[in-house]
Order: C-alpha cells, then sequence, then structure tokens
C-alpha cells in the first residue's frame, strides 16, 4: 500500500491534519471537522484521518458522518479497536436517538459479516501463502517415495487444502463485497425514503443516522438503497456517504 | 396391584390404628420453625377417638392446621373397608436453643391407649439464648356475617377511614367447617379508585388458622391480600369476590361446589388536608427518606457522570412523584432513570431510585443542589419533606461546543465518552494498489498450478521412453536410421565413398539391433546371416542383407571409387532393406 504525495501536497496535507487535532482539543469541532475534511479532499485515504473526522463529527453531535467515517477507518484496518470502539458508541447513541427502529435493518448477512472482519490485503496474503503451500507439498509429494515424511506431508494435506478452501472463500466474498457490493451510511439524523427517485414520491419509510445501506441502482442523483431487511427505496445521493 | 402398595395393604389390614409423630426437621437455627406432623389413622370413623396434643414447653405454636379424610379401601375378602384418617400440623418456634424435647402425644381409640414416641429438636446457629420476646399476635377479625353457613367468603379492611394515597389493606377470607377440595376464583373484586398492589396471592393450596366464629370453630385461609391507594376522596367501594367453593360434605351431592361471595365493603377517603407545602403531589403520601449521591467524584468536563437519588420509605412508591432537580448551574441534565423494588410485607414499602445523567459543561467546582421531596404524612397527619445532601463535583478542563453523547435531545444517553483522537506521524501513506487487481497476480496463481503439470508431463514421458517395447524400439531406429541417411547423403556430396558405405553398413546393422534388441555389430556376416536365418527372415531377404553389407565392405577398401549413382542406389537398396526388417514377422514376436 503505497501513496505518492509531493513535498507541497505534504506540507499542506500535515498542517491541516495538526490544526485539525488542535480545533479538536480546543473544543472547536466545527473547526475540526473543516480541517480534517481538507485533508480528504486533498485525496490522502489514511485510517487515523477518517478515525480524527468521525471523533469530530461526533462531538460535533453530528452521529452520521461520524458512523460514516468509523466505517471507512475500519474498512482501511479493521483491527483498529479505537475505530470499533467508537463506532460502537456512536451507534448506540443513534439507536437512542431513533425513535422509531426498522426491525433487522441493520444486521448484515452473515457472509458480510465473516468476510468484512478482514480486511483484503489480509485476505489476500493469507491465501497466496497457504496456495503456495499445498502445491510445494504436491510437488514435495512427488519426489518423495515413501517413509514418516511422506505420510506426515499426506496427512497434513487436507487440513492445508481445507484452510486454503477456506481462505480462497473468504477473499472471493470480501473481493466481491468490495467490487459489486455498493455500501453507504446515511448521513443526516432521519432521512425519509421515497417510493421513486423524486421528492414527490410518497415516503415508504424513515432512515437514521449512521445505518449502513445497499446501493442497488442509480438515477441522476437518486440512489436506490436496500436495507439488510429487504426494505426498498429512493434516497438522495447527498444524503448518504458512499463505502 | 404393585408389591408395595400390597404390603401397605397388608400392614393396614393387619393393624387399623395408626398413631405417629413425625418432624420436618430434627436440627433447625433458632429462630426457625419445625413443622410436627401427628397422623391419625382408624378404622372406624363412627368410634370415638380422643386425641391429647403433646407437650411443647420449649416451642411457641405458630400454626396449628388439623385436616381430616375418609379413605375406602375394597378387600376381595373382606369386602369394603373404611379408613378414617387425621392429621395435626404443628408449626413450632423454639423459645431456646440446645436439644428440645416433644412430649408424647396420645390417642384413645376402642379403649386402648396409644401415644406417639418423643422426639427432639436441636436448636443451634447464631441469636440470642433466649428468644426475643414476639409481639402478640394480632387479634384475629371478626368475620362480618354470622358463621350459619359451613363455608362462607368475608373480606376486611384494616380501616376503614383514610386519606388519599393512604393505604388500606384489604384482606379475603375463606371460613369452612368441612375440608375443603376444591376452591376456583369466579369474579375477582373490583377496586376502581384505588392504586392497587398485590401483597398475598396462595400459590398452590391454601393454607389454614383454626378460628372461633360465635362458638363455632372454623378453618380459615386467607385468599388474597391486597395494599390499596385511594386515588381520590369520597366513599370508594370495594366489590364483591365470588369464588366457587366445594367441601368435603358437598362433594356428593349433585349441585358440586357452591358460589360464595363476600360482602360489600366501602372505604371513606377524607381529602388531604390543607396547607401543602410548594411543589407538593399529592401522590406523595406516606413516611419517606432521600438520599443522593454521584458516582464519581472527580470528572473530565463533558464526562457524563451520574446523580442517583434513592427514596425510601413507606407508602406508594410507584406512584410517588420526584421534582426534577433545580437547574444545576454548570451541568446539562437528561430525563431520569426510574427504577423501584418493593419490599415483601404488608406495608408497602421499600426502595425507588432515580438516575439522571448530568454533563457537567465547565471546569472547577460545581454543586449539585439538595433534591427535595414533600410528602403527607398520614401517621401524623401532616406535611413534611425530606431532603438529600448539597453534593460537590470536582470538574476537570472545559468542555467543548458539545458532543452526540449530549447533542440533540433530552433523552438519558448513558453513552460512555468515545476515545480520543489519534496522531498519526506520516498521514499520506496509505493508499494504494490492491494486490489483488495487480497484472501479477493471475499469472502468480497460475505459476504453482502449471508448475505442478508440468511436472506430471515430464514424469509422464520419462516412464513411457522408459518402456522396451519393440515399438519403442522400432522409433528409435528408425530416428537413427534418418540420422545416418542425412550423413550418407552428405558423403556422397562430399564424394567420401568409403565414410558413406560405413554409414549404409552401420544403418543395417543399427536396424537390425534395434529390431532384435541384440548387438550385432560384432558379428561376422556368416554369424549374422544364421541369426537372421534362425530369427524366421526368409532367405531371400537374408542374402540381400549379407550382399548389401558385402558390397558396402568391398566399396569401403576397393580401389576405385564408386560414383553418386551407385551411391544413391546404394542407399534406395538399403531403404527397401530397413522396409523388410520392420516388416518382417519375427519368431520372437510371434511367440
Amino acid at each position: 500500500m503505497i501513496c505518492w504525495a509531493g513535498p507541497a501536497r505534504g506540507d499542506s496535507v500535515t498542517e491541516a491534519f495538526k490544526k485539525g487535532g488542535e480545533a479538536y482539543y480546543r473544543g472547536d469541532y466545527a473547526a475540526a471537522v473543516s480541517a480534517y475534511e481538507r485533508v480528504a479532499a486533498l485525496g490522502v485515504v489514511h485510517e487515523d484521518l477518517f478515525y480524527n473526522l468521525g471523533n469530530a463529527y461526533y462531538r460535533a453531535g453530528r452521529l452520521g458522518p461520524a458512523i460514516y467515517n468509523y466505517e471507512r477507518a475500519l474498512q482501511l484496518d479493521p483491527d483498529q479497536d479505537d475505530a470499533a470502539y467508537n463506532l460502537r458508541i456512536a451507534r448506540q447513541v443513534a439507536e437512542r436517538r431513533a425513535a422509531d427502529k426498522i426491525e433487522g435493518a441493520d444486521r448484515d448477512p452473515l457472509w458480510m459479516r465473516a468476510t468484512s472482519a478482514f480486511t483484503v490485503a489480509m485476505l489476500t496474503w493469507t491465501f497466496l501463502a497457504l496456495y503456495v503451500g499445498i502445491f510445494s507439498l504436491f510437488i514435495a509429494l512427488r519426489f518423495i517415495p515413501s517413509g514418516g515424511t511422506r505420510a506426515g506431508l499426506v496427512a497434513v494435506s487436507p487440513f492445508l487444502a481445507l484452510a486454503t478452501l477456506a481462505a480462497g472463500l473468504l477473499l472471493g466474498g470480501r473481493i466481491y463485497l468490495a467490487e459489486r457490493v455498493h455500501q453507504a451510511i446515511v448521513l443526516p439524523d432521519a432521512v425519509a425514503v421515497k417510493e421513486g427517485p423524486d421528492p414527490n414520491y410518497k415516503t415508504t419509510f424513515d432512515v437514521h443516522a449512521g445505518l449502513k445501506l445497499r446501493l442497488t441502482d442509480r438515477d441522476q442523483d437518486w440512489l436506490k438503497v436496500r436495507l439488510a431487511n429487504g426494505l426498498e427505496g429512493w434516497v438522495r445521493d447527498s444524503d448518504v456517504g458512499r463505502l | 396391584m404393585t408389591r408395595g402398595a400390597l404390603t401397605l395393604f397388608l400392614l393396614w389390614a393387619a393393624d387399623p390404628v395408626v398413631f405417629e409423630a413425625q418432624l420436618s426437621n430434627d436440627q433447625i437455627n433458632f429462630g426457625e420453625t419445625v413443622q410436627l406432623t401427628i397422623q391419625v389413622s382408624t378404622g372406624d370413623p363412627n368410634t370415638h377417638a380422643r386425641y391429647a396434643a403433646p407437650d411443647l414447653p420449649d416451642f411457641e405454636i405458630v400454626q396449628f392446621t388439623p385436616q381430616q379424610s375418609t379413605q375406602w379401601l375394597i378387600d376381595p375378602a373382606r369386602g369394603q373397608q373404611v379408613k378414617h384418617v387425621e392429621f395435626y400440623t404443628y408449626v413450632l418456634r423454639p423459645r431456646r436453643k440446645g436439644t428440645l424435647r416433644i412430649g408424647e402425644a396420645k390417642l384413645v381409640y376402642g379403649g386402648r391407649t396409644y401415644t406417639t414416641r418423643p422426639l427432639t429438636v436441636h436448636v443451634g446457629g447464631s441469636g440470642p439464648a433466649v428468644a426475643p420476646p414476639q409481639p402478640p399476635l394480632p387479634e384475629l377479625h371478626t368475620p362480618t356475617r354470622s358463621g350459619s353457613d359451613e363455608a362462607f367468603l368475608d373480606v376486611q379492611a384494616d380501616k376503614t377511614r383514610v386519606f388519599v394515597g393512604e393505604q388500606v389493606t384489604v384482606t379475603w377470607y375463606l371460613y369452612t367447617q368441612s375440608e375443603v377440595l376444591k376452591y376456583r376464583t369466579v369474579t375477582e373484586p373490583k377496586t376502581d379508585g384505588f392504586w392497587v398492589e398485590e401483597l398475598y396471592v396462595p400459590s398452590q393450596r391454601l393454607l389454614y388458622d383454626r378460628q372461633m366464629v360465635r362458638g363455632q370453630e372454623y378453618s380459615v385461609a386467607t385468599l388474597l391480600k391486597r395494599a390499596l391507594f385511594p386515588l381520590s376522596a369520597g366513599k370508594l367501594s370495594i366489590g364483591p369476590m365470588e369464588s366457587e367453593v366445594t367441601t368435603f360434605s358437598t362433594a356428593f351431592y349433585a349441585t358440586g361446589g357452591a358460589v360464595k361471595k363476600t360482602p360489600p365493603l366501602s372505604i371513606e377517603v377524607a381529602p388531604l388536608p390543607g396547607g401543602a407545602p410548594a411543589g407538593f403531589d399529592p401522590a406523595n403520601v406516606g413516611r419517606f427518606q432521600v438520599a443522593a449521591s454521584l458516582d464519581r467524584e472527580r470528572v473530565a468536563a463533558g464526562e457524563p457522570v451520574t446523580l442517583k437519588v434513592t427514596v425510601t420509605g413507606q407508602g406508594n412508591l410507584r406512584n410517588i412523584k420526584l421534582r426534577r432537580p433545580e437547574k444545576m448551574d454548570g451541568f446539562k441534565t437528561y430525563e431520569p432513570k426510574v427504577t423501584d423494588r418493593l419490599d415483601a410485607g404488608d406495608v408497602v414499602q421499600g426502595v425507588k431510585t432515580v438516575e439522571y445523567l448530568l454533563v457537567p459543561q465547565r471546569g472547577g467546582e460545581l454543586t449539585i443542589p439538595p433534591v427535595e421531596l414533600s410528602y403527607f404524612d398520614p401517621y401524623d397527619k401532616k406535611y413534611a419533606s425530606a431532603r438529600s445532601e448539597r453534593l460537590k463535583l470536582a470538574v476537570v478542563g472545559e468542555a467543548g461546543a458539545g458532543g452526540a453523547g449530549n447533542a440533540g435531545g433530552t433523552e438519558n444517553v448513558l453513552a460512555p465518552a468515545i476515545r480520543n483522537l489519534r496522531n498519526a506521524k506520516t498521514i499520506q501513506s496509505r493508499v494504494g494498489a490492491v494486490l489483488y487487481k495487480s497484472s501479477v497476480f493471475l499469472p502468480f496463481l497460475a505459476l504453482p498450478v502449471g508448475l505442478y503439470v508440468l511436472l506430471v508431463l515430464v514424469d509422464k514421458v520419462r516412464e513411457r521412453l522408459r518402456r522396451e517395447t519393440p515399438r519403442a524400439r522400432l522409433r528409435r531406429a528408425r530416428g537413427r536410421a534418418r540420422r545416418r541417411f542425412r550423413a550418407a547423403e552428405y558423403y556422397i556430396r562430399m564424394n567420401r565413398p568409403a565414410a558413406f558405405y560405413g554409414e549404409i553398413a552401420r544403418v543395417i546393422r543399427d536396424h537390425i539391433e534395434e529390431r532384435f534388441g541384440a548387438n550385432v555389430a560384432g558379428m561376422t556376416l556368416g554369424e549374422l546371416r544364421a541369426f537372421l536365418t534362425d530369427r524366421g527372415f526368409p532367405t531371400p531377404v537374408v542374402d540381400q542383407i549379407v550382399d548389401e553389407l558385402e558390397a558396402c565392405d568391398f566399396a569401403r577398401f576397393a580401389p576405385t571409387a564408386p560414383g553418386p549413382v551407385e551411391m544413391r542406389s546404394a542407399v534406395r537398396r538399403t531403404r527397401e532393406i530397413l522396409s523388410h526388417i520392420e516388416r518382417i514377422r519375427v519368431r520372437e514376436e510371434a511367440a
């Protein structure tokens, strides 16, 4: 994972990032949000940036963007405890704030939960290591006609093959999730989901800040969304933050 | 009939009188109770049996319950047998520690005297050596109706004149002179105008006490006990309770159980007197104490802290109204979380807990004012107030403009603080190509598979080549022949007849060797002729081979060298010979 940033751009990024922290510690969360957003607008993609941005939004009382940025941080580094912790807190607060709740709206399918627990890079390297390992074993078996070593390798091979298969399935699911499943987070405190891509359509249900939606279609600046429980509708592009 | 039942029957048949005493426990702690059950079983219910209770000088009788029943048994030999059984149950509380004796109970029946064996109870445990004087048992109430019925229901209130909000304890009883076989509530009593707390509902079976009512002995069971808190002044009525009661004596009548009904009951409810303090809520009637505490003494500005206010005392705790704390300078407050816990007993009492979430908005030492509860005390018939102590909270730092935990609402958000910022030293180092999208990813995946397949193929080829079949030998021979003919053609062009005929001779001998897998290079022409003949070669072919080899030898060493025409002719003849060698079916193969 490499990103190039020129010296001049690097200075402005570092400066804006630093200003964000200063504003945050000063209690000026709006200024902190502004500074961090400026860094993000420069094209920087970093889990600490999104985490800090999430904190600034949370402190500013904007739960939707806070959750969105914690999710972005976790996408880059699922092992980041701080982001996972703050995301949990923000979701709890959002859930309490929401006057009503759609049953099952925030429960992703099992395969999505299983695959999203790992990064693509982690799964890719794990799969490659196992993949090379299993073929090395097969090749080694061709050169070891008999004996205890061969027996040991033969005994290990089914487990290694299963592990390789599991890692391959997880990697496939993760890549599918990253490439084909387009998700977004609700940013305002409440958004009316319409039956069609126009404000004049009837509101079918409301979604609240921080809810994760699946994007299934697009019509100009309207997005068709689907909840984990299958409910569908249309929201404005500006009301969600795409993951 | 099972063996056990048969044994019982034989015992019963042998001695119709059973008189024995049993203890529920022979070791108890001081202050606990023990149950003594004395069983009297006689054969003839019409014969009078005189029972004398055991001597219990060291025990206080907490409860005494007699029960009786009649059993029928069909004996094939003696016909129907009747058995009268009585149980006398005593609940005893020891008056002192030590090994206490339970005296003998006596029964005179049919001219004979029976006695139970004496029992002992070991009373240990902590506590004073002598029982504290027990409060005198409350006077049993007198039913409002006469005891002319064998069984009837009654209702009693502990008082009939109360203030609004003051507890009235109402108890519903069943009186019976006969054993109750079945009991069922048909209509629950209506208590409109009251706030109701259940105090007692029988769990499984009714528990009886003995009571004399206008000269007659009754067993009395409590059916229901409720604490009622009148919600308004005036005369409030409690509706009748209706129950179906089947007693031993009515069980054999066709009507079965009879529906019994409590008499009407009215409560006079007086309004609360004037002079209520400011902020008093009419629901606050009873006797209460108020206490307040904080879950922490020191917090950072912006971090939530919980103020816990507890109200303890007697009265309708669930319904009392606690005023919100006064405006607390420097705090943001949220709607409280309220929980109640009532203690068991006839008087409604317990603890009401109100938890407020406070978020300090500035640093320094902040003060939480006392929480006050004004109430009317119905015992003293006057208003009173309870208040908590003033609390102080040390707040470190300064809170910011707000936060999700305290923004946008008045709900009681108990979310703890989020974790602090992360300060990455280099923020521009995280974007990059994804490995699975790289152009080398798929080739890299194919590499082990390709390598493995290659190894398998190489092994197969090597295996095939290792196998020594006639076809393999023929293939090898043809390859060598092709190479030698190319060399021969070269020698023709170079006009080197000796070398040319050397190649031709080697082609023929090589072909024979490969064909038979035998070494013929060192054979003379005579030996070769014999070899070929032995292998079944036709004589013309053998002759042709031998002649050609002779011609080769001659040409190699002849003083006059043959020209290219002769040499090409030799090539043609040799090809023909090779063809014969390949086509011929030799004896080895035929075999």
